[in-house]
């Protein structure tokens, strides 16, 4: 069960992403200041949700393993 | 010992340690078709990770990356965008293509369409556009690998023999070895070029500007055009949105088509290390991000490179930097063209065999390994050819070959995941998006909106209407 929630959200968060990095989305976010860490606010925009698919993507892979064992628990009881 | 020689010196110890870890490589491997093209599928996650990052950022992303930062201003964020995004569905398609490869054999990409759509002409039709594909690609990492050679060791080495002697070590280990050099080889070189691009990243705006902060700061003052999305065109005019968003979207879609990345995923020894790899992609792609700063540096620099691309290596040579570590910026600069290379002229000699020419004439393993190491240096040649021919326009080619690669995805999903999907219904696809993508190449005025040509063609549907696939047949694919 949880799995099929973290995949459709992996599904929606790549789809939002590729959303917010191009028009129309991008166009509210493109003023360079204020700096974040350092950098332009679009460029850390884009790298932040580089970073995010990361994370999503490792949460799905967590939720995978954790329907394997259960699964395997499950059919070893029998 | 001279400035130069010490810079020479660096250049030939990073040359002699890839060609000892490139033959090194592929002692483990057996000695099989199975071996040569997909490693005998048993590759870890160190090699998988470096396998794909440093195959998808080339020559282009070390020296055109900051061209594009330096010339284009924020332009460039779109090729920090798209990498994640082609990569992501990988996790879902990865391990299917694995399973798929496994069960059937499968080495290339083609074979897998051509496994789901039977058809010779389908077969040899993609290893025809592969191989078109291919050629510019390799011919644009050896102009790479000539050009720093060339500028670091101040035209001492020029670029027909830096050229020359950088691919002649990369044949050397893709014939001894194939897959298995790519891999190792890719994993040693996509370390230099991680820890080169944030090191150089960090340490040329402290240097020129004293930070990153207060390098954006005056660029925002003096230069705030190049900071506002979508940035400008080759020519210094703003560039369309249309174009921005196109381009990040066809590139995505391109990166996971193109041939000689998709038959990475036969190499994997398991679908675990497939998803892993995927997941810890971001974190090679984060490199962009210190590649871009080099550009930006340039950006105020008070002298400018004659080429945009050649921003990178003229920073380098001009901030005063110590021999060793223009020598090993070199080395990262090689190392970038030499992992790209390396996988575009064994790829290229795996499908023309595997997929031009198997389904044609039946061979035998051995014979098969012998023809594939005859198109390595086949393709190496006709490339160096091109390379040393000046003022020929590579990267319109290459963007005209991404386009076309593009048109692989409908089919590849199809072929995947659409039970109704038929051979003269995919050969149709394929051959009208192509069509097309060449025809907005061809005549780039006529694009609604500036999009991408790869686009446009991608919206090319067929309706199918020839007779449906046979059920256990479609199973097989699709189940």
């Amino acid at each position: 069960m949880q799995l099929r929630i973290w995949r459709t959200l992996a599904w929606a968060y790549h789809i939002l992403f590729a959303a917010a990095v191009t028009w129309p989305l991008q166009t509210l976010v493109n003023d360079p200041t204020p700096l974040v860490l350092g950098l332009p606010r679009q460029m850390a925009w884009t790298a932040a949700w580089v970073v995010g698919s990361l994370i999503v993507l490792w949460r799905l892979d967590a939720a995978r393993a954790r329907e394997l064992r259960r699964t395997e628990n499950a059919s070893g009881d029998r | 010992m001279t400035r130069t020689a010490l810079v020479t010196t660096v250049i030939l110890v990073y040359l002699g340690v890839t060609l000892a870890v490139g033959l090194a490589a592929g002692r483990r491997a057996s000695r099989s078709v199975q071996g040569y093209v997909a490693g005998d599928r048993d590759f870890g996650l160190l090699v998988m990770y470096f396998i794909t990052g440093a195959t998808v950022f080339s020559a282009f992303a070390f020296l055109g990356g900051p061209g594009w930062a330096y010339s284009r201003g924020a332009a460039a964020f779109y090729i920090l965008a798209y990498g994640v995004l082609g990569m992501a569905p990988w996790y879902a398609m990865g391990p299917k293509v694995a399973a798929l490869g496994r069960r059937f054999g499968f080495v290339t990409q083609a074979q897998l369409l051509v496994g789901r759509f039977p058809s010779r002409g389908l077969s040899a039709l993609l290893a025809l556009l592969t191989l078109a594909a291919f050629v510019p690609y390799v011919t644009i990492q050896m102009r790479g690998a000539g050009i720093v050679i060339e500028a670091v060791t101040d035209g001492a080495i020029p670029i027909a023999a830096g050229a020359a002697l950088a691919y002649a070590i990369v044949l050397a280990y893709v014939l001894a070895s194939g897959v298995s050099a790519v891999g190792w080889t890719n994993t040693f070189q996509g370390v230099f070029m991680l820890v080169l691009a944030w090191a150089l990243g960090i340490y040329l705006p402290m240097r020129l500007y004293g930070g990153v902060g207060p390098m954006f700061e005056r660029i925002v003052a003096e230069r705030p055009e190049l900071l506002a999305l979508p940035g400008r065109t080759g020519g210094g005019e703003p560039w369309s949105w249309g174009g921005y968003s196109s381009a990040i979207l066809a590139s995505a879609i391109g990166v996971t088509m193109w041939p000689h990345l998709f038959m990475k995923a036969y190499t994997a020894r398991s679908d675990a290390i497939i998803r892993r790899t995927v997941i810890l992609f971001p974190t090679f792609q984060l490199f962009l991000i210190p590649v871009f700063l080099i550009g930006f540096a340039g950006v105020l620099f008070p002298e400018s490179p004659e080429q945009a691309d050649f921003i990178l290596p003229f920073l380098v040579l001009r901030s005063e930097l110590p021999a060793l570590v223009v020598g090993l910026f070199c080395a990262g600069a090689l190392s970038a063209s030499m992992s790209t290379g390396d996988a575009l002229l064994h790829g290229a000699a795996s499908v023309v065999v595997q997929d031009g020419v198997r389904p044609f004439r039946e061979l035998g393993d051995q014979a098969q390994r012998v023809l594939m190491r005859i198109v390595v240096v086949a393709v190496g040649g006709v490339a160096y050819l091109f390379a040393l021919v000046e003022g020929f326009s590579l990267v319109e080619l290459l963007l005209a070959s991404y386009g076309i690669v593009c048109q692989y995805m409908p089919t590849m999903l199809a072929a995947l995941y659409w039970r109704r999907a038929t051979t003269a219904g995919a050969a149709a696809g394929l051959l009208a998006g192509a069509a097309v993508s060449v025809f907005f190449f061809l005549n780039p005025e006529l694009r609604p909106l500036g999009l991408h040509e790869g686009i446009l063609g991608l919206a090319v549907l067929v309706s199918v209407r020839s007779a449906p696939q046979e059920a256990a047949h479609v199973e097989s694919y699709v189940g």
